[in-house]
């Protein structure tokens, strides 16, 4: 009982830092974030490479929710198994709110980076909730505001994220606190605990300073091949529904009313004593496990979706061999087909002559408004995103004596 | 509103537990009322449809086209929505014979994902239904045959009517 009871103290707390280091880190990066179709992408960029702090904020709030969820399904696992929940119902009922408001949190924050993989992932989950019987579509169209992605999902989404569930998160934060205030004020005012509380913090924030929250390409709705991965958690789900596919209410009807119900109904159902439930507990994290592992091992073929950097610096290579290689030649030589046809004085990119002559600026602005007659000019058809990946690429092929 | 909900119990006697629960319901019912409103407005807020009914939109040359022969092809546009205006691309499937011209949405009728020419018919990778030349449901989960588009025919360019339907389900029912 003794070991039982302290690990649910232990993910308790958790839960709670991280729901505190969540909330403060989106409110900090709700500070820069536009939720609109065509602002998303570039905000989200924006925070994650030129701001000073957002890297930070991005990867406390990634990092963090994932740790939520973990914790939460931690201190729900081991508050069955120990039986408190008939003695403590009201603690029992406001976890599962709280825990499915962060699942909640979960789902309507994913898109709002609309990178490739939220666009998509959003996608497919908005497949998966118009399947739910009787009201599936009903619902989607009133997340989505219309019946596909439209102007308004994202500030819906947004709203829901950042608003609503928030509130609703901190109601129920608030009921929990307030009927277990005696138990934290004993422990806030024990030094042993508040020092492993900021000794965790600062070990958390140097953990996370190495990390940082995946960034990929800017959503493209046309992209065929792309193939969205949930989030580890939610990867059985995923799992479990490529084997319902013949009949997708299964997935999203019968089992979360299932799910859901049985977690309601856990305080007032008969108490077959510890073991039993330990039993139940550890057969569905089996469940969980073997799910996710064998998504795992389907996927192990995938070739993994490329991150921002690696997914410009691929579309880098294609732009050159587009639009430069006629003139500029496959080697950067000044050599191509038409710089020889017409007898282009095109420049050769391998010599250190070349280099010395031009720095990145000039470059960008060759790029983006051509030179002279000879030089076409691409900052119509190009990003300045992608001007810069394009010179990056050019650097790394042809510049003697490169160094990254 | 507490006021009116508590009057009827004031004779008795008032407890703190009594109180409380009227307290409840009465906040349950503010709260309904003052979100109404809101709910509403999501509820009704969809975005534009109705305009797309003279929205025909350039697919090209018909000469250009080989005959007897499937041709994919890009279709951009402006789309409005509400108060954006938005560059879109979508692909179709042109196919054209001696009399009449075929065009098919690329979109999955199942799950919306992007349909590829397969063989003499078509398939979807995401979850693998397949469609006759006809588009006619062969195998898989989908519950329609593919979604043929509109077409007419203008000074010797083609034009298609791009209209998007709800996936996954049996009848045809557009949705933008």
């Amino acid at each position: 009982m003794r070991p039982l009871r302290r690990i649910i103290t232990v993910s308790a707390i958790a839960s709670l830092l991280f729901l505190g280091l969540v909330i403060l880190s989106g409110w900090g990066l709700s500070g820069s974030y536009v939720p609109s179709l065509t602002d998303a992408f570039p905000a989200t960029l924006y925070l994650e490479k030129s701001s000073s702090g957002g890297h930070l904020l991005r990867s406390i709030h990634y990092y963090s929710s994932s740790g939520l969820v973990f914790s939460g399904f931690v201190f729900l696992c081991c508050f069955y198994i120990s039986g408190f929940t008939a003695k403590y119902r009201k603690t029992w009922i406001l976890g599962v709110v709280l825990y499915l408001l962060i699942i909640g949190s979960a789902f309507t924050g994913y898109v709002l980076a609309l990178d490739q993989n939220a666009y998509w992932g959003t996608k497919v989950r908005l497949g998966i909730v118009e399947t739910v019987p009787l009201m599936g579509t009903a619902i989607a169209d009133f997340l989505r505001g219309g019946a596909t992605f439209n102007s308004a999902t994202l500030p819906r989404f947004f709203t829901l994220h950042g608003s609503v569930l928030a509130a609703a998160i901190f109601l129920c934060l608030f009921l929990l606190i307030h009927s277990w205030k005696s138990v934290f004020i004993q422990y806030l005012s024990d030094q042993r605990f508040n020092v492993t509380l900021l000794v965790s913090i600062i070990l958390f924030f140097i953990l996370i300073i190495r990390f940082s929250a995946p960034l990929e390409l800017p959503a493209d709705p046309a992209d065929v091949e792309y193939n969205p991965r949930p989030e580890w958690y939610f990867l059985w789900l995923f799992q479990f529904g490529k084997y319902v596919e013949w009949a997708p209410w299964i997935q999203s009807g019968v089992l979360p009313l299932l799910g859901v119900g049985f977690l309601f109904a856990v305080p007032w159902l008969r108490n077959h004593g510890q073991k039993r439930r330990s039993a139940i507990a550890v057969s569905w994290c089996l469940g969980w496990l073997v799910l996710t592992g064998l998504t795992i091992i389907d996927d192990k073929d995938l070739p993994d979706n490329p991150n921002y950097s690696e997914g410009m610096a691929i579309g880098a290579e294609k732009n050159f061999n587009r639009l430069c290689v006629d003139c500029h030649g496959p080697g950067g030589l000044g050599d191509g087909p038409e710089a020889k046809v017409f007898d282009l004085p095109t420049p050769d990119f391998t010599t250190r002559e070349f280099w010395n002559n031009i720095d990145e600026q000039q470059m960008i602005i060759a790029v983006r408004d051509g030179k002279g007659n000879d030089m076409p000019d691409f900052g119509g058809s190009l990003t300045y995103e992608q001007i810069l990946a394009l010179i990056h690429h050019i650097e790394k092929s042809f510049k003697p004596n490169y160094q990254e | 509103l507490i006021i009116i909900a508590c009057a009827p119990y004031y004779p008795q006697q008032m407890t703190r537990r009594k109180f409380l629960q009227i307290w409840q319901v009465a906040t349950g019912m503010i709260v309904s009322f003052i979100s109404a409103p809101a709910i509403y407005f999501w509820q009704t807020d969809r975005s534009v449809t109705a305009e797309i009914d003279d929205c025909w939109i350039d697919a090209g040359r018909v000469d250009d086209l080989p005959i007897d022969q499937w041709r994919e092809e890009m279709l951009l546009f402006q789309r409005q929505d509400r108060w954006a205006t938005f560059e879109q691309k979508e692909l179709i499937y042109i196919h054209r014979s001696a009399q009449d011209i075929t065009v098919f949405s690329a979109i999955c009728p199942h799950a919306a994902c992007l349909i590829r020419k397969k063989d003499a018919g078509f398939a979807c990778p995401c979850h693998k239904s397949s469609f006759s030349s006809d588009g006619i449901v062969l195998a898989g989960p989908s519950l329609r045959s593919l979604d043929r588009l509109d077409t007419k025919m203008q000074d010797g360019r083609l034009y298609v009517k791009y209209e998007k339907f709800r996936p996954g389900t049996k009848t045809k029912e557009m949705v933008g």
